[in-house]
């Protein structure tokens, strides 16, 4: 790589943000460049003293009724099912599981054979009684926490939230469940094994790509680009 | 899951865009209320975060463009005197930033933000802005040189009025 070619990618390489391979090159133009050298370390020099600068904004915290203000606003915005809250049937399992694209070409093949399996399920009694609600606090409560726990990340959460939305809008049942829906959310993402404290104070960013915030919490360094979750 | 692991962030976002904590939570619960309701909507082809981010950029800024800019700027005023009682060194940066902010223009400042205080890469205020990332690497360059003008001149008047 050539001095010119050099003027071109430093900002990014000043930002960490060039491929490995591309990263190496520049490296190795460094090494016997001092004039490229020095080139890197006033843009190293710039982009600190804006960083610096913004770190002075501050940092706040949702108030403490932040969550509550949300939940009792979204009952108005969406009516969800009072048999979101009920557990899952065979019929909901099987349902979920034949979403999946690996297995659609198998269910397509036993599909007769389970077509008989769901409409027993639909005719299953659907309803809960008042005592079967979930508590607050009842980390342990059926349906969505029960869909959600299956999934291994927050987009499959989100779909499975979905299709559990749907299943319950096409059974007609009550809409008025809004509030113990997102509580079900709220309690998985309590239990979430990769859950972790945001990390809200930056950290001087080195030339290796880094994730947003925590690794590991949303999108892993090598996997923003992919879409991927956890 | 999706509200406690994203509010702070969200809040904080629509704070720093905003300046008012008041307004920041209101935008903040609008668009968590906005991206719960929409979640039919929500096809995955993106991560749930960025399509949240979106959401709260947007609401920000449709905000602050119907806030007429006498009423804002006393509200800013206010907000600044509420939250100053750190008087000293930090308070005056703080303030000069704001008001350094205040004059790039909405995609700038939003680019900058989205870069140096939530620390996202380029493919992420991509998908958060819905634009190409060639346009965030043009942005962030000249959001940076405007601010670092700007920030000289801010120095040089606060110098002056020592």
């Amino acid at each position: 790589m050539n001095c010119r070619e050099m003027k071109r990618h430093l900002p990014d390489y000043a930002e960490g943000e060039i491929a490995a391979a591309r990263a190496a090159e520049i490296e190795a133009h460094l090494a016997v460049c001092a004039a490229c050298r020095a080139r890197l370390e006033t843009l190293h020099g710039e982009r600190h003293s804006v960083r610096r600068a913004l770190q002075a904004l501050p940092r706040i915290q949702a108030s403490p009724d932040f969550e509550r203000r949300v939940l009792e606003a979204l009952p108005e915005r969406m009516a969800l099912p009072q048999r979101m809250v009920r557990p899952l049937s065979l019929f909901d399992r099987l349902d979920a599981v034949f979403a999946r694209p690996v297995c659609k070409l198998l269910g397509s093949s036993v599909f007769g054979l389970l077509c008989g399996l769901l409409i027993v399920s639909l005719l299953a009694p659907r309803s809960l009684s008042a005592g079967d609600s979930p508590a607050p606090g009842d980390t342990t409560a059926p349906s969505v926490l029960a869909a959600v726990s299956e999934g291994t990340d927050e987009v499959a959460a989100i779909r499975q939230l979905r299709r559990l939305y749907a299943l319950g809008r096409r059974s007609g049942a009550a809409e008025d469940d809004g509030l113990h829906w997102l509580h079900h959310v709220e309690k998985v993402g309590k239990q979430a094994p990769q859950e972790k404290p945001p990390r809200l104070q930056s950290l001087p960013r080195s030339n290796k790509k880094e994730p947003p915030w925590n690794a590991g919490i949303l999108v892993s360094p090598s996997s923003s680009s992919s879409g991927s979750w956890c | 899951m999706p509200l406690r692991r994203y509010r702070d962030r969200v809040v904080n976002l629509a704070y720093h865009l905003l300046r008012s904590r008041e307004d920041a939570e209101d935008t903040a619960q609008e668009a968590f209320t906005q991206a719960f309701s929409a979640i039919n909507s929500f096809r995955g082809e993106s991560q749930f975060w960025t399509w949240l981010y979106r959401i709260t950029v947007n609401l920000c800024l449709h905000r602050r463009r119907r806030a007429k800019p006498c009423e804002s700027l006393d509200e800013q005023e206010q907000n600044d005197a509420e939250e100053h009682t750190d008087a000293g060194a930090q308070a005056v940066t703080k303030l000069m930033v704001e008001r350094t902010l205040d004059q790039l223009s909405a995609p700038l400042r939003v680019v900058l933000i989205l870069r140096e205080t939530h620390d996202l890469n380029y493919e992420e205020i991509a998908a958060v802005l819905n634009i190409p990332v060639g346009t965030v690497r043009s942005r962030l360059s000249a959001a940076r040189l405007k601010f670092r003008q700007l920030w000289q001149d801010a120095e040089n008047e606060e110098e002056q009025h020592r």
